[in-house]
């Protein structure tokens, strides 16, 4: 230790630098250094929920099992959108859930400047620390949803209703990584607009509420009309949730769209590099 | 001794009305009011260039911090210290330049920052402590002293909201006061309030600096500088005005702004003519010796306009900035012109060096104001090895041993 802090100083490595030529970057050995960070604030989001309700985590099981039953209830008796061979509410489940887990990524992450620019204010630590332990929070969340809705299968199972799911369920953790990359890089990219333009906080939840129905959550794609077959074409979330039902039951036969796959890369690194350079001034702006 | 931090050429520019213009909205009526008057072709009073005026809060500043040293970073309002502290906290980038760190730097431009009121105590010194760069691992190995330190221990398993604003702070305070950095960075605005909880938090990081750490302090009160830091780095609107031993920039930082005063106050109600001092040994001098004689100090002023009812003082100050003497009398329906101020002290018992004097005159209810051309004293006496040291120098004054009687 001492014949380190003794040698000369252009033979030490600094511990950190701060440099107009260099971004302020949430290097991989910064974010290892601060894990303990993630972890402690991964369980601070997850408790924070739950304090102080009556029901507590129950509320995450109850939350999207509602939803769809209203879903089921409206388009699957009312409206009455075909859902295939499956029941209604184990459909309706499946799409929304794995929405949902989309939706609270982006809106949480898409705010991540906003919500905490009295912390980054003063003080640092790697700033992608946040937005990646409020992906974590939301994914535990998705993985009881998960269970339940797993549970709801046995239990038609039971009942007599025959749902048989597919082996190639084994590709689902593959499609949920996805999933969250192109969240976390769309929340991101949003997130370093809104420095910049604050009405966009509110546009997000309408624009997110009106890309759900070109996402094929509440109804199979073979009800897409002709004209309408870009929307899903080019759409990330489209093609995530059609292909997570389809190995799931291993309905709906579908084959990825390539240009879907393009346009989630091109979103997810865009909004990464947006991150890393809005990370180095925002504290100046907002 | 090695270079702990190490700052070269930051600069840091700011765009002017950037911070305003933050709503979609506003930024739409700015390109729709530019595009009509394009058409228009009349030129609009606010260009885009105006409302992006740039601004440097920082120029070419350089310095170097070595182990075991303070440096203390002064300046007025606005010289550009937080935004220094910024960059060497990785906050914000500079626009020029780099700063080199080397070893664990913790920040405390703010205590408690990432609180969150639903959780109790406990859960926010882990919270606090990982956001400020400590693992679990080591929280774990100083809870108990940051418990004991905020003197907290009952209270720490109830959420903070429920906590009262001093329990609060110590919280904070303890936690940032076990961080144990090893260059630490503490803006001034901490210690507002000087509470005695808040002393022991300096003590304690004076503790810290004293065990061979490195420190970075921004304050505005000269005593505080004087006392805790051996360099110092002084800034006015963005640029170093000097970087050097903490005496010399402290001492000539206090002249000029003391100048700085005096030209904008007191001269419009007096001026300074002149001065001497008189004892009996010495003749009319600006230097005398430190004495037990009398000592007749006879100040000329000038009055600039009529002073119905002021009063004039004249004191005494070190080098460090400390009144040793002060004394006031009142002026009643003066008229402009000369008057002469007479002082006599029975001794002059002060210690070799330079001394100010300044002459201060409030005009009826108004504040007073420093006269300009404070007059600089110099007080000799013959130096002997065993002399006296210190702010008084009492002539006469004795040192002896007398022996105890051992039973």
């Amino acid at each position: 230790m001492s014949s380190v802090a003794s040698s000369p100083s252009n033979l030490r490595r600094p511990t950190y630098v701060v440099s107009a030529k260099a971004w302020l970057l949430s290097t991989p050995v910064d974010l290892w250094t601060y894990r303990d960070l993630f972890f402690l604030l991964t369980k601070r989001d997850l408790l924070a929920t739950y304090k102080q309700t009556v029901l507590g985590p129950l509320w995450f099981f109850m939350q999207p099992f509602f939803a769809s039953l209203v879903f089921s209830v409206v388009f699957g008796l009312i409206v009455r959108v075909s859902t295939g061979s499956l029941p209604s509410l184990v459909f309706f489940m499946t799409g929304f859930i794995t929405w949902n887990l989309f939706f609270n990524c982006v809106n949480q992450v898409s705010q991540v400047f906003l919500a905490n620019r009295h912390i980054f204010q003063k003080i640092y630590f790697p700033r992608l620390i946040v937005p990646l332990s409020q992906i974590t929070v939301n994914f535990l969340n998705f993985a009881a949803q998960f269970g339940v809705l797993l549970l709801i299968i046995g239990f038609y199972n039971l009942t007599g209703t025959r749902i048989e799911l597919s082996p190639r369920m084994i590709f689902i953790p593959l499609i949920l990584l996805c999933l969250t990359i192109f969240a976390l890089g769309l929340g991101c990219l949003i997130a370093s607009w809104t420095v910049k333009f604050r009405d966009l906080n509110m546009l997000v939840g309408y624009g997110l509420q009106l890309w759900m129905y070109a996402s094929c959550v509440i109804f199979p794609e073979s009800i897409v009309p002709a004209n309408l077959r870009w929307l899903v074409d080019l759409n990330p979330m489209a093609m995530l949730i059609l292909a997570l039902r389809s190995c799931l039951f291993g309905v709906e036969h579908y084959v990825l769209s390539l240009p879907a796959l393009l346009v989630l890369v091109v979103i997810a690194i865009v909004g990464l590099w947006s991150f890393a350079r809005t990370e180095c001034t925002f504290t100046d702006t907002v | 001794m090695s270079v702990v931090v190490e700052a070269q050429n930051l600069s840091k520019r700011f765009f002017l009305g950037e911070r305003n213009r933050t709503t979609f909205l506003e930024e739409w009526t700015a390109f729709t009011q530019d595009a009509v008057s394009l058409l228009l072709r009349r030129k609009r009073t606010g260009s885009p260039h105006a409302t992006r005026r740039e601004f440097w809060a920082l120029r070419d500043v350089s310095f170097g911090v070595y182990q075991g040293q303070t440096l203390a970073i002064i300046g007025e309002n606005g010289a550009g210290k937080s935004t220094l502290l910024k960059i060497l906290s990785r906050i914000t980038q500079p626009t020029t330049g780099e700063v080199k760190v080397y070893g664990r730097l913790a920040s405390l431009l703010e205590v408690g920052t990432g609180f969150h009121g639903d959780f109790s105590g406990r859960d926010n010194i882990f919270l606090n402590g990982a956001m400020l760069g400590l693992s679990r691992k080591e929280i774990r190995g100083r809870f108990d002293r940051i418990v004991e330190f905020s003197e907290l221990a009952e209270f720490i398993d109830v959420p903070v909201k429920h906590y009262s604003t001093g329990m609060y702070i110590r919280l904070a305070f303890s936690v940032a006061a076990h961080l144990n950095p090893e260059i630490v960075i503490l803006d001034e605005v901490l210690a507002v309030g000087d509470t005695a909880f808040q002393k022991r938090f300096l003590d304690r990081m004076a503790e810290i600096i004293r065990e061979g750490h490195a420190a970075i302090l921004v304050s505005h009160s000269m005593p505080v500088v004087r006392r805790s830091s051996q360099m110092c780095l002084w800034l006015s609107h963005g640029r170093v005005v000097m970087f050097g031993p903490t005496d010399e920039v402290v001492d000539r930082y206090e002249r000029e702004s003391a100048e700085k005063l005096e030209a904008t106050k007191g001269s419009s109600i007096a001026r300074f003519v002149s001065w001497v001092a008189k004892s009996r040994s010495t003749g009319d001098s600006h230097t005398i010796p430190a004495s037990h004689e009398e000592v007749t100090f006879r100040f000329e002023v000038e009055l600039m306009t009529p002073v119905p009812e002021g009063q004039l003082g004249i004191s005494f100050t070190n080098a460090q900035g400390l009144v040793l003497f002060s004394r006031h009398l009142l002026l009643q329906e003066s008229q402009p012109g000369k008057i002469m101020v007479v002082l006599t002290l029975p001794s002059l018992p002060l210690s070799p060096g330079s001394y100010s004097i300044s002459c201060t005159i409030s005009n009826g209810d108004g504040p007073s104001a420093v006269i300009r051309g404070t007059p600089e004293l110099t007080v000799t006496t013959e130096r002997v090895a065993d002399g006296p040291l210190g702010v008084l120098s009492l002539p006469g004054s004795t040192l002896h041993l007398e022996r105890v009687r051992s039973q």
